[in-house]
């Protein structure tokens, strides 16, 4: 019999790797320290560039893993110790029900990511007005019918904690763009009387039918792009006033809102680095998890034997944690065989 | 109008001054739109910083904005996302304006500034600058 892959982490990416390992053979052991799958994929809305029912599809995918016989789910369980090698490796797992210890032939890290909290973002007066969300608690409020009724103007901030050294993070989030287009849209959708504002430093939407995505915003849902980082969101009354500079017109700019969602980066997943520390692979600057070569082999960590897959090495869309799920699965079944 | 681009220029004295390369420029525009002085600007901040790149020494040194930018104010910077100190650079580019003649467009916002004023002014945001009041205004 196949000797068993270990996978830390139920997001999309952690359930695409125990698919395929299922599906091919081999026999998966997957690990989610929450109660239940779905990880940051389960808290959307809507998908993007297609505005495709997100929590349907998750849904999907879940049945689809629960339902495999090679597949065992382990809810609100975590990795406690790793020792071995690859091809044999002692896991020590921490279950509600006690602590459980397993032989694994392979380890495929899909931890997933977190949404950056902008407490230090002072200047965008968020956790001082109820009125500064972010695109996490935009989703929420989408789900729960809660967005602004009748003729309200929603801002959408971009590279909030990414793009920035001072306060954020270096790199940009690669997301952003085109979820604070699919949250505008959903804006214009659910209240087509809205008007909603986007500032930009600049438009990073690759991929098959992201251009057009961000061009139906402009063109279909009227949404208007400004280019120019936010400065400052200043509390007037029951309104917030949202200060920029056009930097196309180069000309400061002011925009009264009524709701203003800021776009915040994505970040490794809380606790990466004790996680790495654990199985003894490495993490960048930033603590995502350090793939031993960019381009040929980036589901293999530093370490032979355990695998990375989805948003826990960087920032990445839906599309790429499944394809990378599922090249995870095909190094891990190498070694379970 | 078009520029002609060239590689020699006070940028280097800039970068020298603060011991920072102006590369870092991100040109996201967020230190314009907070500024108390946005009203009078010519220049915008991030603008000043893109010509000194292009080594427009004249069109900056003849700049209002230079002018405009308070010594002790450090709003800007504060929220710089690569912490360019702008308000030092503007601090070398008056200097340098000085050295070659050219007449302050603007003079009243550094004195406003030595006084404690500047702190309450920053704090009330929202309100008309003092100087946009024609109060402090001077004739350029």
């Amino acid at each position: 019999m196949a000797k068993k892959t270990l996978i830390i982490g139920g997001g999309i990416a952690g359930i695409t790797a125990a698919q395929k390992i299922a599906q091919n053979g081999g026999t998966a052991l997957l690990i989610e320290k929450e109660g239940h799958l779905g990880g940051n994929f389960a808290k959307l809305t809507y998908t993007f560039p297609v505005l495709a029912d997100a929590k349907g599809i998750v849904t999907r995918e879940i049945k689809t893993a629960e339902e495999l016989a090679g597949i065992e789910i382990l809810p609100r369980t975590t990795l406690e110790s790793c020792r071995g090698e690859a091809g044999n490796f002692t896991v020590e797992l921490g279950t509600p029900s006690g602590r459980r210890t397993e032989q694994v032939a392979a380890i495929v890290v899909a931890a997933g990511f977190h949404y950056m909290e902008p407490t230090a973002y002072t200047e965008y007066a968020y956790g001082r007005s109820a009125k500064v969300v972010t695109s996490l608690e935009f989703e929420k409020m989408a789900a729960e019918g809660r967005l602004p009724q009748g003729p309200a103007r929603v801002v959408f901030v971009h590279c909030v904690g990414s793009r920035d050294k001072a306060k954020g993070y270096r790199y940009c989030s690669k997301i952003c763009c085109s979820y604070s287009a699919k949250h505008a849209i959903m804006l214009k959708q659910a209240n087509p009387e809205a008007k909603a504002y986007v500032f930009y430093i600049d438009i990073r939407a690759l991929g098959k039918g992201y251009e057009e995505f961000i061009r139906e915003a402009m063109e279909k849902y009227n949404v208007r792009y400004i280019r120019g980082r936010v400065a400052k969101v200043i509390e007037s009354g029951d309104k917030l006033l949202v200060r920029a500079e056009d930097s196309l017109i180069g000309n400061p700019v002011e925009v009264e809102a009524d709701l203003v969602v800021l776009a915040s980066a994505m970040e490794p997943p809380q606790g990466s680095r004790a996680l790495a520390g654990i199985l003894g692979i490495a993490t960048d600057e930033y603590g995502f998890f350090r793939e031993a070569e960019a381009n040929v082999r980036p589901c293999h960590s530093s370490k032979e034997g355990i695998f990375l897959a989805g948003s826990c090495t960087q920032p990445m869309e839906i599309a790429a944690a499944v394809a990378m799920g599922g090249l995870a699965a095909s190094e891990a079944l190498i070694l379970s065989r | 109008m078009r520029l002609k681009i060239d590689e020699d220029g006070i940028r280097t004295m800039v970068e020298q001054s603060i011991g920072k390369s102006l590369t870092s420029c991100l040109q996201c525009s967020k230190c314009g739109g907070g500024c108390v002085h946005s009203e009078e600007f010519d220049l915008t901040p991030r603008q000043v910083v893109e010509s000194l790149l292009d080594c427009q020494d004249g069109k900056v040194l003849d700049s209002r904005m230079i002018w405009l930018c308070g010594r002790s104010c450090s709003a800007c910077q504060a929220v710089c996302p690569v912490g360019l100190p702008l308000n030092e650079i503007m601090a070398v580019l008056r200097e340098e304006a000085g050295r070659r003649g050219i007449e302050p467009k603007y003079e009243k916002p550094s004195m406003i500034y030595y006084k404690f004023e500047h702190c309450a002014k920053h704090q009330e945001e929202g309100e008309a600058s003092e100087s946009s009041t024609g109060r402090e205004t001077q004739p350029a």
